[in-house]
């Protein structure tokens, strides 16, 4: 398990993080969102032992991650800007990543290398952005650590590489437990992967939900009433955290169960009666509307 | 067990890993060491004009501190240790390497020794091919290989030292230029301060040449560099300075911030600190030369000239600092004091608060005095002079000072100066000594002192030779004509010597400043020595030289009987005009 108490982290003047606790469990992936300055970076780096903090602490499976190898060996970071040695190759690379961590999978490198097209003796410095992305996430898989921390992961990658990146990474997690932890801008990329999701804004944790937790206790309803007043007892009946209107269509946010949905709207004449799936984007906007924080501004891009 | 050889292997791994992004400049220390102890060697000693035991002091010469490994020891040094650290300037590289499972201390000291392991190496491999090629060419013996390796250890500990600053260089800053600059700086920051103080004693106190101020290489290993190349000095001070320095940069390393890449100077202290001394060097440094060093300059000239260095170079230092030319004011109280400081120091000279430039000793306390007129007199020259001239008419002496004094206070107006350099020995054992200007116009007491046996005793070697015939492997005897276009030389020739001897002593019974400063001589006889325990170019002494005048009768004798005497050829008919130069005594030698 990977905890933060605490943290607090300033560069100069600036706060950029501000008393950060947060917790990313075994074989779960956890999502860190929010704009860009919000922070997720610096946390990102001070859980990767390269930033020192000011004031609490950052343990890997209870052991702090600054200047301890014990610590790191058990996660490998992807930052948001790669770093590859001059005139390097896949392959040198590679060799390299062999060296450092003592689980590297070569085979399974040379395997993902070829399915993902990238050519181990071409120089990395002639590859795309895409590409590069692409390399520093399998070279990264391939160390076979507990933790992969990945910074922006998916920027760069077209569509069919950010699913099969995905679909990498669910493997991994499914045949030997590994954990994510990824950050990113956009609450999009992460709403189909994400066990857990971390809202970042101005250095500070607005939330740190699991998303079934979330999503156990807010329901999206879609209807039509037959009588408009019987708006008025739904209102009465169901905690009713929004409600839009398009013509006669009412799409509301409801804080409550499927079955007390039910039980209210069977008293209910609907010309049309709807349940749907909520988005992580509809999650986040109900979660923190009450902190007033208008999160469509700060994650939804 | 396990867990050491597992610790032992993550050194290996750690240390595979630093060759394989180093390998260029494992290349390249390769080449260059071969390059000079090698191939150079190799091209020196096909050399057809150098033969024998010659190849072999040529071949020592060139392996030993005299020979160009401490440049490329110093170069590599800087070399390797900023190389070492660039990484900590950016933040992808800090990033990738900080994430990795290895501690900093494993990180710090496995570069230490990578870069160690690889001038070493490389320095030992070149040697090794160097002695193959001398021996080829028959120029190795058992001396040459102990130079050369005494030499490598004296360049070890250059490296070490000189690594170490450039380590302490990459540490105090956060950028790969700045920090090149901050490594210059701290190697050349004692030559520099040194330099100034001296110049400003030189060209403000009448302090004579010799017995300057110096801080002994007490920080820099390049301080003392001079000294180190001629006699391979200063050993224990470079690895104890090395060790220090390379603590102090461990130590911040370990606390050092991620955060710090790319940030110029990322301690304040530090910037400061440097400012203020930088700024106090450069405003010396320009007044000396803008004012050529005059301690009679006007006061508010070098106030201006300190003032527009330090904004310039306080400008300069926060543009790099803040990487914005337009924050070139910032910090400014700093500036303020590093000019303060320098304007301190620089008046503290002009208005002579020591006292130095007035004082003149009472004569109840002097126990004997000498004089010299050359201020560059070769050590070997200013022992014997100090050893054997026993002036006894201090008051003479001391009425030269003070005119010395006056002179330089009131402006040098006249058109002939005689640069003087007067050593008092106290009774107390001291010996204090003073360089001023005077005018030729003090004939009467010059003549006084220059005709005296006490000053000849102690000028002229002719008087105490007697270590000549016992010590000199070989010596010789030059004749020069007036102009210096031609001579003749006799070697090892003791009979013609003494006679030479014996005459120019009798001969100096007229001599005196009237005949020294006011005629040019016919000739110059110029002798020789070089000492039996020396060997291949290195002389024991240096040449000594004696002013033939025209009344010199007995002298010019002895050289027309020996074949020595060559005439001057030039003559007033040949010349087509004729300038009026003042001369130096002794010398003859014009002054422009």
């Amino acid at each position: 398990m990977i905890a933060t108490k605490n943290l607090t982290k300033s560069f100069g003047q600036t706060k950029a993080l501000s008393d950060i606790s947060l917790t990313v469990n075994d074989g779960e992936i956890t999502g860190l969102v929010g704009t860009n300055g919000a922070g997720k970076s610096t946390l990102l780096r001070l859980i990767a032992g390269v930033l020192k903090p000011d004031k609490g602490s950052v343990t890997v499976d209870e052991q702090p991650a600054y200047d301890n190898p014990v610590a790191k060996r058990e996660f490998v970071f992807v930052p948001d800007e790669l770093y590859f040695f001059n005139n390097a190759t896949a392959k040198d690379m590679a060799l390299y990543y062999a060296s450092m961590y003592e689980n590297y999978d070569m085979e399974k490198f040379v395997r993902l290398k070829n399915a993902f097209s990238l050519r181990s003796t071409q120089r990395i410095s002639t590859y795309s952005k895409g590409m590069k992305r692409q390399l520093a996430i399998l070279l990264a898989v391939c160390a076979n650590t507990k933790y992969i921390l990945l910074d922006e992961t998916f920027d760069g990658l077209d569509p069919v590489m950010r699913a099969a990146v995905k679909s990498l990474f669910a493997d991994e997690m499914s045949e030997r437990g590994l954990t994510p932890l990824i950050s990113s801008h956009s609450l999009r990329e992460l709403e189909d992967i994400c066990d857990h999701v971390g809202l970042l804004h101005k250095g500070g944790l607005l939330l740190s939900e699991s998303l079934d937790d979330m999503k156990t206790g807010l329901l999206k309803l879609q209807c039509v009433f037959s009588d408009e007043k019987d708006l008025a007892t739904v209102k009465q009946k169901l905690d009713v955290m929004a409600d839009e209107r398009q013509g006669m269509l009412h799409v509301m946010t409801v804080k409550a169960d499927r079955q007390q949905v039910a039980e209210v709207f069977s008293h209910i004449d609907t010309v049309f009666f709807e349940i749907l799936p909520l988005t992580l984007e509809e999650l986040f906007i109900a979660e923190t509307e009450g902190a007033g924080y208008d999160v469509r501004k700060l994650i939804i891009q | 067990m396990m867990s050491e050889n597992s610790s032992s292997s993550n050194f290996m791994t750690l240390q595979k890993n630093i060759f394989k992004r180093r390998k260029w400049l494992v290349i390249l220390a390769f080449l260059v060491f071969i390059l000079y102890n090698a191939v150079f060697i190799g091209i020196r000693l096909s050399n057809h004009d150098i033969s024998g035991g010659g190849m072999a002091d040529q071949v020592k010469y060139l392996f030993g501190n005299q020979g160009f490994n401490s440049i490329i020891t110093i170069v590599g040094a800087v070399l390797l240790g900023i190389e070492g650290f660039y990484w900590l300037d950016s933040r992808a590289r800090l990033d990738f390497y900080e994430s990795q499972p290895v501690s900093r201390n494993a990180h710090f000291f496995g570069i230490v020794i990578n870069s160690t392991v690889i001038y070493t190496v490389s320095y030992l491999v070149s040697l090794l091919l160097g002695f193959i090629v001398a021996g080829i060419g028959h120029a190795l013996n058992l001396s040459v290989i102990s130079t050369a390796f005494v030499a490598f250890v004296r360049n070890l500990f250059l490296y070490f030292s000189v690594f170490s600053f450039s380590v302490l260089a990459i540490m105090l800053t956060g950028n790969i230029v700045v920090a090149v600059i901050a490594d210059a700086v701290l190697l050349t920051y004692e030559i520099m301060f040194d330099l100034s103080i001296n110049s400003c004693l030189g060209y403000m106190v009448t302090m004579p040449n010799g017995t300057f101020f110096s801080t002994h290489g007490i920080f820099s290993p390049l301080s003392t560099i001079r000294n180190y190349m001629r006699t391979g000095e200063a050993i224990g001070h470079n690895i104890f300075m090395g060790i220090v320095v390379l603590l102090i940069a461990w130590l911040l390393y370990r606390n050092r911030k991620a955060e710090f890449a790319g940030n110029s100077v990322p301690y304040r202290v530090v910037r400061y600190i440097t400012k203020i001394a930088v700024i106090f060097i450069c405003c010396i440094v320009a007044t000396l030369v803008f004012t050529g060093g005059s301690r009679y300059q006007t006061g508010p000239v070098c106030v201006v000239i300190m003032l527009i260095t330090m904004i310039v170079v306080g400008g300069v230092m926060e543009a790099i600092y803040n990487s914005d030319v337009k924050k070139i004011f910032k910090g400014f109280g700093y500036s303020v004091i590093g000019c303060a400081a320098a304007l301190v120091l620089f008046l503290g000279f002009y208005f002579d608060i020591t006292g130095y430039n007035h004082w003149v000793p009472d004569a109840s306390q002097v126990s004997s005095a000498y004089i010299t007129s050359d201020s560059n007199m070769e050590n070997f020259k200013y022992e014997y002079t100090k050893k054997y001239m026993k002036l006894t008419d201090i008051d003479t002496m001391n009425t030269l000072l003070s005119i010395g004094e006056e002179t330089a206070v009131n402006g040098e107006s006249e058109d002939c100066i005689y640069g003087i350099t007067i050593y008092y020995r106290m009774k107390n054992g001291q010996i204090k000594g003073r360089k001023v200007n005077i005018p030729v116009s003090c004939k009467d007491s010059l003549n006084k002192i220059l005709s005296s046996e006490e000053f000849k005793e102690g000028w002229f070697r002719f008087y105490h030779d007697e270590s000549l015939a016992s010590t000199a492997k070989h010596f010789t005897i030059t004749y020069y004509n007036g102009d210096s276009t031609d001579f003749r030389i006799v070697s090892d020739d003791m009979d013609t010597y003494n006679r030479i001897k014996e005459a120019y002593i009798r001969d100096l019974a007229n001599y005196d400043f009237s005949l020294a400063g006011y005629h040019v001589p016919v000739g110059t006889i110029e002798m020789q020595k070089i000492n039996k325990n020396l060997t291949g170019n290195e002389y024991g002494e240096g040449a000594y030289t004696y002013p033939v005048y025209k009344d010199f009768t007995n002298t010019l004798a002895v050289l027309k009987d020996s074949g020595l005497y060559v005439s001057t050829k030039s003559s007033a008919d040949d010349s087509k005009s004729i300038m009026a130069l003042p001369f130096y005594v002794n010398t003859g030698k014009a002054r422009y």
